[in-house]
């Protein structure tokens, strides 16, 4: 399973490498990071996007998380890859904004990992 | 415009000072005066010749009514002296004197309302109300014309009705919540001045009505009336011709039809220098500069301000002038001559010192004048009590016995009145006390609102900056809680190289909680220090982590309320700028200010949905000359140039009600400029860009 991060927040990818250190480990999963909405879409472009989870951030400098999502399920259809949407705003405004634009899922920060896991069936 | 408003006034006036064949009636008055014996007659004859000589000759106008004014005394012909009063007053008038003209005509109405003569009264209050008009005390002003207004209506003086009216129309027209009613009294007294066909008055007042329609935008109706107003002058050669084709000019030009508007401004100025009237020729010379530059003919408009230029220089008529140089400069900047452009701006920067200093002067002079008019009333006051003294004196002489019960009673009264004014001065006192605490707590609630709104753009931005660090603060400890108990394992197993790694790992997560719990501390530390109030202290303070740290503030503060606002964001720090000793929340306020301004500039801008548009927000810090300056620039519709002036000035604001409080740049301003000895200017470039500029002493 490879599974793409989009944070603009630098220490995301450190924190997801240790979280998830033992799944790796085990070559159970695979995570690419992106620290931009620009930066995924030009990675979705140059690779396969079948078989990837995206996992994103809504608010970044730059192209936000809505924006990103409603690209990704423009783009690429039949079947488009699974997006789940994690911010620091838990409101309705926000959550009914990304589920409109078709994100499968929505997650709020700080992130709860063992729900995370429990949500990515691992 | 001003000038031309005074004018009116100053004719309304002097309405009996016929001017001609003025030489030829002094003359047989004097015949008239050398004849006469020491009587009324001679009083009147003396009124006659101030009458005639006050306007072009004060000085002998002020001797003749001096004179009468004596002889009057001395004769107790109180409306001979009353009349005399008058023209001395008018003799202030002239000369500027406020305080002088003031206590001439009110002597002059008090003589005039001791024998009941309506049509005095009537006559003198409109000249006081004139008087009010002309020092700005518009409520003063309005008291006395509506005196007038009343009794020229009992009279049936039809003149003095419709002088009256104007007068009061042009007071209304002054501010913009009366102009409404302004156009009602003008109305009436075009009416009236048709109804006694004086063709001055009718002239004067389709004047008046044109530019009451034109400070209402409403350009049509203002053409109408100016184009009424030059029809029943005949074109006469006189001043005001010169004024109504220039406004003529200008309605065409603000409607796009330059051709007509250039011939009437032509023909305007044509007639003032046939007049050789200085400030009309540059007057009449800058409308059609504008015109020329409105309508894109660049080189006439250069040539016709130049000439303005000269003529009113020479007129030192400074609001012209600042207008004119403002011209001059927009052209030789649009001509690329920057080093002409800067001399203009230069010295378009004088003048407006000198607009500022001579409206202080103003101020100064109509201070001094009420500080006067307190003091004569005083004085009023204790004459009064004087007189009430003298007459107990003589009243004892004669009847002593009950001159003394009478003087007690009186002595009673007296101190029953002194002690009821004192108690009212002293409740005036108290209630004036009062007004000043609540003013003062007005202005700190506004301060406060002003800090709470900046707060409430803040707080959503500071949500998502406290759960991103916790976010990491969580997990990183949660993570080094396994790693924990994994090292446990591999000593237990013995494999301390193992041991050894999981420990450098667990280091490195505390490392980064401990940074992210920093990074929730001071967020939460600025919010504090944002909404305190009272004075800060100066601290060495990094205002380039400052300026990033509420950049990101700002930016996800207007994110949270928008989540489809997006813009590139450039920052460019100068690493010399180090630390500079500032009062950080303070600094902060200014710099949060400057930041959501832009943002919502470039959004504004967004949502005109101009393709190609990519919103941008920049900030730059330097270090030049040992000072250090911060550069706040979007590259949203830019600041219009109009409102330039305005934007630091408090409660103003262009956005719509209720979305600003308007005080957001009034108090940066203090806050850089007092707070810190430094600068704070704006520049702009309409429809491309604002740029902010915040220079503070290292």
């Amino acid at each position: 399973m490879k599974f793409l991060v989009v944070d603009d927040e630098m220490d995301v990818e450190a924190l997801f490498k240790q979280r998830f250190r033992k799944e790796i480990k085990e070559g159970q999963v695979d995570f690419v990071f992106a620290t931009s909405g620009e930066l995924a879409l030009e990675y979705l472009n140059e690779n396969h996007h079948e078989g990837v989870l995206i996992l994103s951030d809504i608010n970044m400098p730059g192209m936000s998380g809505l924006e990103l999502l409603g690209k990704i399920k423009q783009k690429y259809s039949a079947p488009s890859p699974t997006v789940m949407m994690i911010t620091a705003y838990g409101d309705s405004e926000n959550y009914n904004q990304a589920m409109k634009l078709g994100a499968d899922d929505f997650l709020t920060k700080p992130v709860d990992f063992t729900l995370l896991r429990e949500k990515l069936r691992l | 415009m001003l000038k031309y408003r005074i004018l009116i006034v100053v004719t309304a006036i002097c309405i009996y000072s016929g001017s001609l064949a003025q030489g030829k009636k002094t003359d047989s008055l004097k015949s008239v005066l050398a004849k006469s014996a020491e009587d009324t007659s001679k009083v009147n004859t003396l009124i006659a010749l101030s009458k005639a000589l006050i306007n072009s000759f004060p000085d002998e106008g002020l001797a003749y009514a001096t004179k009468a004014r004596d002889l009057a005394k001395n004769l107790r012909f109180v409306k001979g002296e009353a009349y005399a009063y008058k023209y001395i007053g008018i003799y202030y008038y002239n000369s500027s004197k406020n305080t002088e003209t003031l206590d001439n005509w009110l002597t002059a109405l008090n003589l005039f309302k001791s024998i009941d003569d309506k049509l005095g009264i009537s006559n003198i209050s409109n000249n006081i109300g004139a008087l009010y008009d002309r020092s700005a005390d518009d409520a003063k002003a309005l008291e006395y014309y509506l005196q007038s207004l009343k009794l020229s209506e009992e009279l049936g003086d039809k003149f003095r009705l419709a002088t009256v009216l104007q007068n009061i129309g042009n007071t209304y027209l002054r501010k913009k919540a009366t102009r409404p009613k302004a156009l009602e009294y003008l109305l009436r007294a075009l009416s009236v001045s048709k109804e006694i066909r004086n063709q001055d008055l009718i002239v004067t007042l389709n004047s008046n009505l044109g530019e009451a329609y034109y400070t209402l935008g409403k350009i049509d109706s203002a053409l109408f009336y100016y184009k009424t107003g030059l029809e029943a002058s005949h074109n006469s050669e006189e001043v005001t011709t010169i004024y109504i084709l220039n406004y003529i000019g200008k309605g065409y030009a603000k409607k796009g039809n330059y051709d007509l508007a250039v011939n009437y401004q032509k023909q305007s100025v044509a007639l003032a220098k046939k007049l050789k009237a200085g400030t009309d020729i540059g007057k009449s010379l800058l409308g059609l500069g504008d015109t020329y530059y409105a309508k894109g003919d660049i080189p006439a408009s250069l040539h016709a301000y130049e000439e303005a230029e000269s003529y009113l220089k020479d007129a030192d008529a400074i609001n012209d002038l600042k207008d004119t140089y403002t011209g001059l400069t927009k052209i030789y900047g649009k001509l690329n001559n920057y080093n002409k452009a800067f001399y203009y701006q230069s010295l378009l920067s004088n003048v407006k010192d000198t607009i500022y200093n001579t409206e202080t002067d103003k101020k100064l002079s109509s201070l001094q004048f009420d500080f006067d008019m307190t003091k004569k009333e005083s004085q009023i006051n204790l004459l009064t009590k004087d007189k009430a003294l003298k007459e107990l004196d003589l009243q004892k002489q004669k009847n002593t016995k009950n001159a003394f019960a009478i003087g007690f009673a009186v002595i009673l009264l007296f101190s029953f009145v002194t002690f009821r004014n004192y108690k009212q001065k002293q409740k005036a006192n108290h209630e004036l006390e009062q007004t000043l605490d609540n003013l003062k707590s007005t202005q700190s609630q506004l301060i406060h609102a002003e800090k709470m709104a900046s707060l409430g753009e803040l707080t959503a931005g500071i949500a998502h900056e406290i759960q991103n660090p916790l976010n990491f603060v969580n997990n990183f400890s949660e993570v080094n809680k396994e790693l924990l108990e994994e090292m446990k394992d591999e000593i237990d197993k013995g494999n301390l190289d193992d041991a050894k790694a999981i420990a450098n790992d667990v280091i490195d997560n505390e490392t980064k909680i401990n940074h992210h719990g920093k990074r929730a501390d001071s967020i939460v530390k600025g919010m504090l220090q944002h909404s305190r109030t009272g004075s800060g202290v100066k601290e060495p303070t990094d205002i380039n982590a400052l300026a990033e740290e509420y950049l990101r503030l700002g930016f996800h503060g207007l994110r949270a309320k928008d989540n489809c606002f997006n813009t590139n964001m450039i920052t460019d720090y100068d690493q010399s700028v180090g630390l500079i000793n500032v009062i950080p929340q303070d600094i902060a306020r200014v710099l949060l200010n400057l930041i959501t301004n832009a943002f919502y500039a470039v959004g504004e801008k967004k949502k005109e949905m101009k393709p190609g548009y990519e919103p941008s927000v920049s900030i730059r810090t330097k270090k030049i000359n040992g000072k250090i300056e911060i550069r706040v620039r979007d590259n949203g519709n830019g600041i219009p140039q109009n409102v330039m002036d305005k934007i630091f000035q408090p409660f103003f604001t262009t956005k719509p009600t209720g979305e600003g409080t308007g005080l957001g740049l009034s108090m940066s301003y203090d806050i850089i400029t007092k707070g810190h000895g430094g600068k704070l200017t704006a520049t702009t470039k309409e429809g491309e860009y604002a740029e902010f500029c915040l220079i503070l002493p290292a």
